[in-house]
């Protein structure tokens, strides 16, 4: 799929902007603080509902604006449709499709799927294990209408659990109508773990082929799920040889209960569910060594780049077709030979767009053919 | 805000207080009564005010009625023996529609501790006193199909199964008349997940 046109009004420092993409790769050239990233973001905001930079919706107005609008003509194989975001200072957002309003924003993925690489990401390896699990839980939502049903309701339970948990250790709750949440608790959780489980196990397939051929296949990465009852421990546990058939319904279902049993006293005590994707993890590794402990910023950055190339091919495998991929300012460290076996793997497959500072470096690469927009203070400058 | 006149604004406040209206609505709704006639605003006052004070609560089922006990728990013509359980009055109205023939009792809500409420702010007691009578052989959980209903459904039967009573719960399933390949790809899970051996 890919968007064909975009349209901003008064979104961050974009008073108007109305471009029409290339149906592959989009280069937007221009010195830091002129509006390369708010682009990309503007097209992640559509497709997701929300911005990857901020939680605060309306730093995305423009300063002294009362409306931020995005505005995308997108072809995907089923056809073409508009999408429109609409952000207002006192209204809640409101997303269209086709001219008709989005009833829940959870409504909007699957429409344009996208898959975003910025400077943030590098922290994917070595970062906390809540930014692996939004990785992989904007991937299955993005594709799946029953994984966003399952993790919306997982995690409503979650928080009607944990707040009765709370009211148990302050001595208000009864302890026995815990288990009114409990089967349900087990129920979305099971789903969600063995949706991760699969994923992981085919990303690390198709990360691992993409980690060869950028790295010169002399390093071999393999990427393994680590369920709640596995990420507790140590990283060399045996949990890092398992693959998808060990993670059926029934034993994650079965592991799920014990869990819960063993922890309740404990639960009580803190007020708080300790058992559960919640806690899920996971792990990358480099020639069989855990790569959150040794390995280099060079390591880790091909590992990201390598991960992120997994994710269009896993989105094309589920869904049919590539998802835009969205690249801020992440290529212009990479060395001549990964970036152009990069380029090379998403040439004239995947529509890019992709921000850097230096156009130089892409025009050494002999790409076949781009479309490059020069960005300036929020307006566009040059188009070729 | 200051841009309306203040029993404008006063009315447009009071109309966005209610449930599913926004700002930008309640303003159409309050411009529209304040440009109608002074006889169609008294009578929806009127009409406000007299649902207000002429309905209460079933002394029985719980619902909302004009008489104590309701057309449904005094009509001759239901089955005493089965009760249909809601969380509110709006479910009694979408079930009747079906031509269920049983009694209902509405709950007044759902279990959720976020909104701090507890089995205890529900109408559970008087739903156990009216199982105290052996009429009822059948109770049917007829909660919302979300957490908090399903939360409800499950604290019910563990506390009416006991007592002896068969205790059903709606099914998830599919809309009637449509095509498979049309359904919603979550309904469709969740009648899967709920299928039967024919």
């Amino acid at each position: 799929m890919h968007v064909e046109a975009l349209e901003l009004n008064q979104f961050r420092n974009y008073r108007n902007l109305n471009i029409e993409l290339d149906p592959y790769l989009n280069i937007f050239v221009g010195d830091n603080a002129q509006g390369k990233t708010n682009l990309l973001e503007s097209v992640y905001f559509l497709a997701t509902g929300r911005s990857h930079r901020t939680n605060r919706d309306w730093d995305l107005i423009y300063w002294h604006g009362e409306e931020a609008q995005v505005k995308a003509q997108v072809t995907t194989a089923i056809g073409s449709f508009t999408m429109r975001a609409v952000l207002s200072r006192d209204r809640r957002k409101r997303f269209m499709i086709g001219g008709e309003e989005l009833r829940r924003q959870s409504d909007l993925l699957g429409f344009l799927n996208v898959v975003l690489f910025s400077p943030d990401d590098l922290q994917l390896i070595k970062g906390s294990p809540t930014m692996r699990r939004r990785f992989i839980d904007l991937l299955l939502a993005q594709i799946s209408k029953v994984y966003r049903h399952d993790l919306v309701n997982y995690n409503r339970v979650l928080q009607q659990r944990n707040t009765f948990l709370k009211s148990i250790a302050e001595g208000k709750g009864k302890r026995e109508d815990l288990l009114l949440w409990d089967e349900q608790l087990i129920h979305y959780g099971t789903q969600i773990m063995v949706r991760r489980a699969k994923a992981v196990e085919r990303l690390g397939e198709l990360a691992g082929i993409n980690h060869r051929r950028i790295s010169g296949g002399e390093e071999n990465l393999t990427v393994h799920y680590l369920p709640f009852y596995a990420a507790e421990g140590s990283s060399d546990n045996e949990f890092g040889t398992l693959n998808s058939h060990d993670f059926d319904a029934v034993r994650i279902g079965e592991d799920f209960a014990q869990g819960l049993e063993a922890n309740r006293q404990q639960e009580m005590r803190r007020g708080v569910t300790l058992v559960g994707p919640q806690r899920d993890d996971i792990l990358f590794r480099i020639d069989g060594k855990d790569a959150r402990q040794f390995a280099s910023q060079g390591q880790q950055r091909t590992v990201v780049l390598a991960v992120k190339l997994a994710e269009l091919e896993f989105m094309r495998e589920e869904v049919g077709e590539y998802p835009v991929f969205l690249l801020d300012d992440v290529l212009s460290e990479l060395d001549f030979s990964r970036r152009s076996s990069f380029l090379e793997i998403i040439g004239g497959k995947v529509q890019t767009l992709l921000t850097t500072t230096d156009v130089g470096n892409f025009r050494q690469d002999k790409l076949d053919h781009y479309r490059e927009y020069g960005i300036v203070d929020g307006r566009l400058v040059g188009e070729g | 805000m200051s841009i309306y006149a203040k029993p404008v604004a006063r009315l447009v406040e009071e109309l966005a207080k209610l449930p599913g209206i926004g700002p930008k609505t309640a303003q159409r709704l309050a411009f529209h009564i304040v440009s109608g006639t002074r006889q169609a605003a008294e009578s929806l006052a009127e009409a406000i005010i007299e649902a207000k004070e002429k309905t209460i609560y079933c002394s029985v089922c719980s619902n909302l009625t004009e008489t104590d006990p309701c057309p449904i728990c005094t009509s001759p013509g239901r089955d005493r023996g089965i009760i249909c359980v809601v969380e509110e009055p709006k479910d009694v109205i979408a079930i009747e529609r079906t031509g269920f023939k049983g009694l209902y009792h509405v709950l007044h809500g759902a279990i959720s501790p976020i909104d701090g409420i507890g089995p205890g702010d529900l109408r559970v007691k008087e739903l156990l006193q009216r199982l105290q009578a052996d009429t009822v052989h059948e109770v049917i959980l007829g909660t919302d199909p979300n957490v908090e209903g399903e939360a409800t459904a499950m604290y019910l039967a563990r506390l009416l199964k006991p007592l002896g009573v068969k205790v059903t719960r709606m099914a998830h399933g599919m809309p009637v008349g449509s095509d498979l390949e049309y359904v919603d790809e979550v309904t469709l899970a969740k009648a899967l997940e709920g299928r039967r051996e024919l």
